[in-house]
Order: C-alpha cells, then sequence, then structure tokens
C-alpha cells in the first residue's frame, strides 16, 4: 500500500543546493515507491526547473529562496515549485528544434524541453507575488508515451 | 558522481557511476577537459542513472571537439531508461552508442 503523502524542502538560490534536492528527491522516492524510471524523471525535471529559478528568476540576487513541495498518491506524484522571483512563466520559452544538427543545436530551452516532455503535465501559475510552477506525473505514465495526448490537450 | 579512468588499447575508457546531472556534469567536464585531442574515446554509461540538460551540455561540448580533430567520441552500455533521456533531448541520433564496451575496444585496438 502506498501512503499519501506530502514533504516540502527550502532551497538557496545557490546551485550547490542542487546536490541536496537530489539526495532529497531520492529519499522521497524511496518512501513513495516511485519505480526507477519515474525517480530518473523526477529527479531530472525538478533539477532542470531549480536551476531554471536559480540562474534565471533570481539571477544576481543574493540569498533568496524558494521551496519544492512533492506529494504522492497512488495515482502519481505531483511538485510544487514556488518562487519569488518576477514573474516569469519557463513554458512560454520558445521549443527547440530537435531535428537540427549538433552543429546548430541551440544550448538554451533544453531543460524546459526536458521538464516538458518527461511529466504528465507541467502548468504555471503567478499567485500572491509568487511564480507557482507545478508538475505532475502519473505512476503509469512513462515520459514519451503520453506525449500525444498530452499536445492534442 | 565517481569517474574512473583506463586505457584499453588505443581507447580511453571513462567509467562513469551515478547521477549526470548538474555536478556531475560540471565533474565531468573537469575529466574530458584534457582528452579532448581526437583520439579513442569512450564513455561508459553502465552505471549511469540519469541526465539533465547540463549533462547534455558536456556530451555536446565534447562531441564537437572531437569530432573537429577527427577523434573518435563513443558512449557504450547505456541502460534503456538512460537512453531514452538521449531521445527525449532529441540527441537520440547524434552521439555513436556502442552496446557493447569490450566489443568496441577489441575490434578497433
Amino acid at each position: 500500500m502506498i501512503l499519501m503523502q506530502s514533504q516540502t524542502i527550502e532551497l538557496r538560490n545557490d546551485l550547490r543546493d542542487i546536490a541536496m534536492l537530489s539526495a532529497w528527491i531520492d529519499r522521497f522516492a524511496d518512501e513513495a515507491r516511485l519505480s526507477a524510471a519515474k525517480r530518473g524523471e523526477l529527479q531530472v525535471a525538478l533539477e532542470e526547473v531549480a536551476i531554471n529559478v536559480i540562474k534565471h528568476g533570481y539571477g544576481e540576487q543574493v540569498d533568496r529562496r524558494f521551496t519544492i513541495t512533492l506529494s504522492s498518491d497512488e495515482e502519481g506524484v505531483t511538485a510544487e515549485v514556488i518562487d519569488e522571483a518576477m514573474a516569469y512563466n519557463p513554458l512560454e520559452q520558445p521549443a527547440i528544434d530537435t531535428d537540427l544538427p549538433l552543429e546548430s543545436r541551440q544550448i538554451g530551452g533544453l531543460g524546459v524541453h526536458m521538464v516538458k516532455q518527461l511529466m504528465s503535465s507541467v502548468s504555471y501559475e503567478r499567485r500572491d507575488g509568487r511564480n507557482v510552477l507545478t508538475l505532475y506525473s502519473g505512476r503509469s505514465n512513462d515520459a514519451g508515451l503520453d506525449r500525444d495526448i498530452r499536445r492534442a490537450g | 558522481m565517481h569517474i574512473t579512468k583506463t586505457e584499453q588499447g588505443k581507447w580511453v575508457v571513462l567509467t562513469l557511476v551515478g547521477k549526470l546531472d548538474n555536478s556531475g556534469a560540471e565533474q565531468l567536464e573537469g575529466v574530458l577537459a584534457p582528452l579532448l585531442v581526437g583520439g579513442h574515446l569512450v564513455l561508459d554509461f553502465k552505471e549511469v542513472e540519469y541526465v539533465t540538460s547540463s549533462g547534455f551540455r558536456t556530451l555536446m561540448v565534447a562531441l564537437k571537439q572531437q569530432s573537429a580533430k577527427q577523434g573518435q567520441f563513443v558512449l557504450a552500455q547505456m541502460s534503456d531508461p538512460v537512453h531514452r533521456f538521449f531521445e527525449i533531448a532529441g540527441l537520440g541520433r547524434v552521439f555513436k552508442f556502442a552496446d557493447n564496451l569490450e566489443t568496441l575496444v577489441k575490434a578497433d585496438s
């Protein structure tokens, strides 16, 4: 039986906190009994989002914080990332072209692209002066398999 | 991430263990820097858990540099879940992959 649970971590806008985030996700994945594949997807998606907040959200600002809350039940895992940076919707970044040859590939945008592809759904909202990004990953959905459905919706 | 370097015939083999995430990519970049001079370079991915965009960036830069010097840059023994990250990133056909490290090294040494 999988118990419903929810945990929150607070991180500084410091790339050194990313290692802490990763260890925390591993512990959560153990407790929520996520498959190895789901754990990897969650790790990648949340690192991309956290780095985005640190580099683009807070930029040069010093000692800012943001939180990530993970909750899981039998259906899936939800991650809510909340920061107090200026309004910024990462989902509005232009899509990258993955058909280009290596020489022409742009370096930016790959992270957000990965997040969108890996998660079942991702949504952005500006709430009470904060950026709230909500990621959802269904337990039964493998990344890539439900992509067409998501695009249609 | 743990990275060990061995030499097998004319191949330099880097064995990667753990997460090729932001900090893993930084480590790998440091190890790769003096090795991107052409020649035969293979990364053993057998024990890699996942790859983030930071990892992909490091690998793309390495591939470009090796290619510019007519060197080999091969990713070997990757698990299916990890290979899927490459496909999702649109890099499934950009890199050269090898199923078996031993076969690769023996065939070309």
